[in-house]
């Protein structure tokens, strides 16, 4: 008896531990789609800025999954990076999502910024009809040997048809 | 020494290369005094000259310096001399000048560094004018003094250490050079005064050894040796070689350990070198100030090839020749300060020129080598200052060992106590645990280690743990009697982080590359496609496939940005490090 709370107060503490060894996170970060309501029409390619805010702490790198919800309404186009991604990939994990990740080689995303572009997202409008663009991170690592841990915002993306426009969820 | 005759001092003719009407003759070894006497005393009467110094006037077996009548040139003279099968030779007795420039300088004032560890400061007011002992103008392109600091750590030199200054006499009143000067003897006006009335002379035993560290003045670079001054130029600047021959016997007489010759001539005269050859000292001889190259013009006696001569260039302030020094591969041995040099004149302090103020340097260096090591012969402290010099490539060219005077050096290489030290291992992965051992010659009292991680220790052989990898550098300090030394080894100490295998990374097709490699084995495993080399498509494969690294691949060995974690910032530093 006496063994087993050993061991449980063991292995709290090595969580602790491992807490302790996890890289430190930088203040509060958010990361969102601009802009967050896109109307299109099928055929047409509109284009949604990925943002973050809070990167005070610089970048010098990112992991991404994007994800659009609902691929028989619109589907991922062309990525595009802006110039400080010196380094950068988009790798289709399957019909609705796709990895992408960027670093700041040159050290162009420095600590005093508060706000950058980190890729920007061509969307296919293929039929009327609703879909959720949103982004989860894997990771977004600082220029001090730290790591963000953004909230993330969605896109609502509404493709408009012959029919009635259809209803974006309140929740959004 | 007797003096037989009257007085004749220097009297020379303005323009003329010798003494008018004197002649210096060495006769052959005959057996016996009487038999020179006799032998000259016939030469004499058949030209009707008379001799004015005698052999023992002049210090030196046979040697005597005559005089003949107006009605004989000097140069028939000599010949007639020579043509006797008794006499070794004969020559006339030359005029020698005092080196040129003499100019003064601009005050030159350099802020000093605080005093860092290894060196002594002493407390002299202007010392910071003097940058031939401890220059910090240019130390960003390495100090181009001659390390007198690191040196007085050492020896700041013993008054049982005799520096004869051959010259033009010596301000013996000087504050700042009366307690380090012994009585001398003036050879012009033949009396025991040999008080300067040039300046030439005060500069240089400044330089050798003023009184130091007594709050006045200037530094000597030998502090506490003694200052012999024998005066053999006259108030103009002006001597001959009977005059300088005597000075060295003298010099020799009088236990001189060096004799800091500050002068010489493109004359070569074998009555001064048989002078020179008949003492133990050391000479240290100027290279002169014309800007020729000695190796085709020779100047004397820095160019007689004594064994017991150094002859000394002078360098500036950036470790070049100075405009002025002579220098030659062969003839000239090093170069020392010499230009904007600050020391004691009579009753003063001022700055002066010339190859005549880089001899001092080097003949206290040689004071400071004799006062640590009172058996060394004038051969022995010339080769460990020769061999001993900072060295440049630029001044290869300009003197045969293509340095610099260092004081520093020598002192070094004869001193009993000398720090050192081995480690065992010296690499290996964290936790490591590091065996010290003292390897320091000089039986030391006292030892400090520091162990560059903040850690330190004062036991002789101290084990040492290790935590953190990385590279570190060690210094142990030993002291014994109020000497010390240091022994540094940089990143002598090679902490790896705790060795996990890695895997191989994927190439995006199905397969894997080879294993990632430490090449330089610093415990980074920066070829990450293991070809055996770092180059960008490293940092490439980190970021293409991050994801795989962050939960397959031990962090210790990829964490370039010592984050503690696996990430971009380490995709970002292996770029950089390409």
């Amino acid at each position: 008896m006496q063994m087993k709370q050993t061991y449980t107060i063991g292995v709290f503490g090595a969580l602790i531990l491992i807490a302790g060894l996890i890289a430190p996170v930088s203040a509060y970060s958010l990361l969102f789609f601009n802009p967050s309501v896109v109307e299109s029409n099928p055929g047409e390619e509109p284009a949604i800025d990925l943002i973050m805010e809070g990167c005070n702490a610089g970048i010098s790198g990112y992991a991404l999954y994007l994800t659009l919800d609902n691929p028989t309404v619109a589907s991922f186009g062309e990525i595009s990076f802006p110039s400080w991604v010196s380094m950068n990939t988009v790798e289709h994990i399957n019909s609705t999502t796709i990895l992408i990740q960027g670093a700041d080689l040159g050290n162009q995303v420095e600590p005093a910024l508060s706000i950058a572009n980190l890729a920007t997202v061509n969307i296919h409008a293929l039929t009327a009809g609703y879909a959720t663009l949103s982004v989860e991170p894997v990771v977004i690592d600082d220029d001090r040997n730290g790591r963000y841990d953004p909230v993330s915002k969605t896109a609502s993306i509404v493709i408009s048809g012959a029919g009635p426009n259809p209803m974006i969820p309140a929740s959004q | 020494m007797l003096i037989t005759a009257i007085w004749g001092g220097v009297q020379a003719e303005q323009g003329s290369d010798y003494v008018p009407g004197e002649v210096i003759v060495r006769y052959a070894n005959l057996g016996s005094g009487t038999a020179v006497a006799s032998v000259a005393s016939s030469l004499n009467a058949q030209i009707g000259a008379e001799t004015i110094y005698t052999d023992e006037v002049m210090g030196i077996n046979g040697m005597q310096v005559v005089k003949v009548p107006d009605t004989i040139s000097v140069p028939d003279a000599v010949q007639f001399y020579k043509s006797n099968e008794h006499v070794a030779y004969a020559e006339p007795n030359y005029v020698i000048t005092l080196p040129t420039p003499l100019g003064k300088a601009e005050n030159i004032i350099q802020g000093l560094d605080n005093e860092t560890p290894g060196m002594t400061i002493p407390n002299d007011p202007d010392f910071d004018l003097q940058w031939g002992l401890y220059n910090t103008l240019n130390s960003s392109a390495g100090r181009a003094d001659i390390s007198a600091p690191e040196a007085w750590n050492i020896s700041t030199g013993s008054s049982d250490v005799i520096v004869a200054v051959v010259d033009s006499g010596v301000d013996y009143n000087h504050e700042d050079l009366a307690a380090n000067c012994l009585k001398g003897f003036d050879f012009v006006n033949y009396d025991e005064d040999p008080m300067d009335d040039n300046g030439h002379g005060t500069h240089c035993a400044g330089i050798i050894s003023a009184v130091t560290d007594n709050s006045i003045g200037i530094a000597g670079v030998s502090w506490n040796s003694k200052i012999l001054p024998v005066k053999v130029f006259d108030a103009t600047g002006v001597s001959n070689t009977a005059l300088e021959i005597m000075g060295i016997v003298y010099a020799k007489e009088q236990g001189a350990d060096i004799i800091s010759c500050s002068w010489g001539s493109h004359i070569y005269s074998e009555a001064l070198k048989d002078a020179i050859d008949s003492t133990d000292a050391l000479f240290v001889c100027s290279a002169g100030n014309d800007g020729y190259d000695n190796d085709e013009i020779p100047y004397y006696p820095a160019g007689y090839n004594s064994a017991n001569i150094i002859s000394v260039g002078a360098s500036d302030e950036y470790d070049m020749l100075t405009w002025f020094s002579n220098y030659g591969a062969v003839s000239v041995d090093l170069l020392a300060p010499g230009e904007d040099i600050y020391s004691t004149l009579p009753g003063d302090y001022g700055f002066m020129d010339g190859t005549s103020m880089s001899v001092p340097f080097v003949s206290g260096t040689a004071a400071l080598i004799k006062s640590e090591k009172p058996g060394y012969d004038a051969g022995q402290i010339k080769n460990l200052i020769l061999n001993s010099v900072d060295q440049k490539f630029w001044l290869n060219s300009t003197c045969a060992t293509g340095g610099r005077l260092n004081a520093y050096k020598p002192l070094s290489l004869v001193l009993p106590l000398n720090a050192d030290f081995k480690a065992e291992p010296v690499s290996g992965t964290i936790p490591l645990n590091v065996q010290f051992v003292d390897m320091s010659s000089g039986e030391p009292e006292t030892w400090h280690w520091t162990f560059g991680d903040g850690f330190e220790s004062t036991v002789q052989n101290p084990t040492h743990l290790y935590m953190k990898p990385g590279k570190y550098s060690i210094t142990l300090t030993i002291s014994k009697e109020g000497l010390s030394s240091i022994a540094e080894k940089e990143n002598f100490i090679h902490v790896k982080p705790p060795y996990q295998p890695v895997k191989a990374f994927p190439d995006g097709k199905g397969g894997f590359y080879p294993v990632p490699t430490d090449a330089d084995d610093d415990g980074l495993f920066e070829d990450i496609n293991g070809n055996g080399w770092l180059e960008y498509e490293d940092p490439k494969l980190l970021f293409d496939q991050i994801l795989f690294a962050m939960k397959e691949e031990p962090i210790g060995q990829f964490d370039f940005d010592k984050s503690g974690f696996i990430g971009f910032g380490d995709v970002v530093k292996l770029y950089q490090m390409v």
